[in-house]
């Protein structure tokens, strides 16, 4: 296809970025390397660094200290407009006074290309995001989610060496969100381009990316595949900050965890002996009504294929489980129940302090 | 409740329209209405051909001109970058830029004679003296485009200001300058276009400004529009109203011009 980018996807590398706006640490010294052709979704809390990390890498902001690599390219002291980065931001950034086709071909123009072949570009990337026939509009005659279209559109034009996503879709409502997203990766794909999507929003992290790095206060957490960030996270921040996960009281005694009256194998080092948080899924958590139980169910809440229970443990402890609409038929909220888990390595944390 | 509301807006504009209007119709009736001769337009004819109207036109023309220009190139710079990088400096710009208005014309031209005098005394053995008389060449006086600049700042700057708000500045440098704009051409291609309202806010009040301004000019011994008007009244003064009538109307045609050459492209200007 035609307007297919890059013969050879870009690497990107950060190295050690450190960067301070006054008091607060925005970065600190964050290390993340970006494959060729991958799709990175940068996720975290805001003020975690990641918005700081992607404009450090279009060229908009610049750090203390430490390099932005681009296949092993210093880019650190290179002007924004000679990074060869599209970039699509959060909030609607396309230009009012033009309409969409010129939106889309400012580029070219700011490179000296022809108008007919720009025009020509501009149209066929028009195409490429679905607006073909909306080229003669102005950004106030399109709703959020076609300008995110055409500002999409207008970052490929110059055939980039990276796409940077800012929050794309924070500004649309849900559906058109969910669309366009799936959009953006179906065109990622196609294209292979290199590209690092900044979100707070997990689900949309894990549903698109190829990879998830996710971020706290300046540093990476973890850099890993969604299935592996959900199933495995490596620290109870990104266990708690990916999904939802449930703390339950255990004690750790002899490499097994005691919790719920259960012995279970843990994953990885245990913060030490004695009292921790075992944490756990949603779906892990398996409630049987029973009148001699402990538990107590506190509320219920239909999510469609399944209902998620709140049940109240015995210590006080709130843990939440996701059920079968035929079994949680039965749980109705104040009702007693038994609360167990798989027999399967448990993740451990510290005790949380309350 | 909402039908009353009305009756008054309609009360008030007309108390209004008639404030307004009564002196202004008085005034064309006056000029075209000679005792004994019935309606003529002598006054009118004998303007045009009178000494010094379209010099003087010529010249208050020039001088708004070069002000905008030059009260623009200062101000639209200041401005944008005083919203992307300096923010915090918006307050010190703003009272700067408001001076003007607390200083009283006549205290402002005390000033400028003062310099125009002092000057060529101290400085008659160097270049800067033929710059002293350059500036008040009696065909261009720079002087009056350099008071004229400081005059409308504050005009200028709130025009502008009121304009940047409704702009988001930096995204639009920002999203320029990843399709590969320097910083000039992102300020020009895509942040200027989208002030053309703003842009002519400043010119028209600038125009007026300069059009009207008697004070400083006289004082200095300068002819513009203005000038002539009064020094034309002085004769006759039938004719100094018929000019006072004309100028309103030529003031109120440049500013039309201004608008029809600015508002061509309205979907442009126009956000939904």
């Amino acid at each position: 296809m035609s307007v297919s980018t890059p013969d050879k996807a870009a690497t990107v590398e950060f190295r050690s970025l450190r960067r301070e706006f006054g008091a607060t640490v925005a970065l600190d010294g964050l290390d993340l390397t970006v494959r060729p052709g991958e799709f990175l979704a940068l996720l975290g809390p805001s003020g975690c660094g990641k918005t700081t990390a992607l404009r450090m890498l279009a060229g908009f902001e610049h750090p203390d200290s430490g390099a932005v690599l681009v296949d092993g390219e210093d880019v650190t002291r290179v002007p924004a407009h000679r990074r060869d980065a599209g970039m699509v931001f959060q909030s609607y950034s396309l230009f009012p006074h033009l309409d969409a086709v010129d939106n889309v071909a400012f580029g070219l123009r700011m490179r000296k290309v022809r108008t007919g072949e720009r025009r020509a570009r501009a149209a066929e990337l028009l195409d490429l995001v679905g607006l073909g026939d909306k080229g003669e509009r102005f950004p106030h005659q399109l709703s959020g989610g076609q300008q995110q279209r055409v500002a999409l559109a207008r970052a490929l034009a110059l055939r980039p060496r990276v796409l940077l996503l800012d929050e794309p879709l924070s500004a649309l409502d849900a559906k058109v969100r969910l669309s366009l997203r799936e959009e953006i990766r179906r065109l990622q794909q196609e294209l292979g381009i290199t590209t690092l999507f900044v979100t707070h929003d997990q689900e949309e992290a894990l549903s698109i990316a190829d990879r998830v790095a996710v971020m706290r206060a300046g540093q990476l957490e973890q850099c890993a595949e969604p299935a592996e960030l959900y199933g495995r996270p490596a620290t109870a921040f990104v266990a708690e900050f990916v999904g939802t996960m449930s703390r339950i009281p255990g004690t750790v005694k002899d490499d097994r965890v005691e919790v719920l009256g259960q012995r279970l194998p843990f994953d990885g080092q245990a913060p030490g002996a004695g009292e921790v948080d075992v944490l756990v899924r949603p779906e892990a958590v398996r409630v049987r009504a029973d009148g001699s139980g402990t538990a107590t169910v506190v509320a219920t809440a239909f999510l469609g294929a399944v209902v998620r229970v709140t049940v109240r443990l015995a210590d006080g402890t709130e843990a939440k489980a996701d059920l079968p609409a035929h079994e949680a038929a039965e749980l109705g909220a104040g009702s007693a129940a038994t609360v167990s888990l798989p027999e399967r390595p448990v993740l451990v944390a510290e005790r949380a302090r309350e | 409740m909402a039908r009353r509301l009305n009756l008054w807006r309609w009360a008030v504009l007309g108390l209004a329209a008639l404030y307004f209007l009564i002196p202004m119709a008085a005034s064309v009736l006056f000029t075209v209405d000679v005792p004994g001769e019935g309606v003529t337009f002598d006054a009118y004819t004998q303007i045009v051909s009178a000494d010094g109207f379209l010099s003087s036109l010529l010249l208050s023309l020039e001088l708004a001109v070069a002000t905008i220009a030059v009260v623009l190139l200062l101000t639209v710079p200041a401005v944008v970058a005083l919203r992307l990088s300096a923010p915090r400096l918006r307050p010190v710009v703003e009272i700067v830029c408001s001076l003007p208005l607390v200083v009283p014309p006549i205290a402002f031209v005390a000033g400028i004679v003062t310099v125009l005098k002092w000057g060529p005394d101290h400085l008659s053995r160097t270049p800067l003296f033929e710059t002293f008389v350059a500036v008040q060449n009696p065909d261009f006086p720079v002087v009056l485009v350099i008071a004229y600049v400081v005059m409308a700042l504050p005009f200028v700057y709130r025009a502008l200001d009121a304009g940047l708000r409704a702009v988001d500045v930096r995204t639009l440098v920002e999203a320029a300058r990843s399709c590969g704009a320097s910083w000039p051409q992102a300020l020009v291609r895509a942040v200027l276009p989208n002030l053309r309202g703003a842009l002519l806010n400043a010119s028209f009040l600038t125009l007026a400004l300069v059009l009207g301004e008697f004070t400083v000019a006289r004082l200095l011994g300068f002819e513009p529009f203005a000038v002539w008007i009064y020094d034309v009244g002085g004769s006759q003064a039938q004719m100094s109203v018929a000019v006072s009538v004309l100028s309103l109307l030529v003031t109120w045609a440049l500013l039309l011009a201004l608008a029809g050459a600015g508002g061509r492209d309205r979907t442009a200007s126009s956000r939904g």
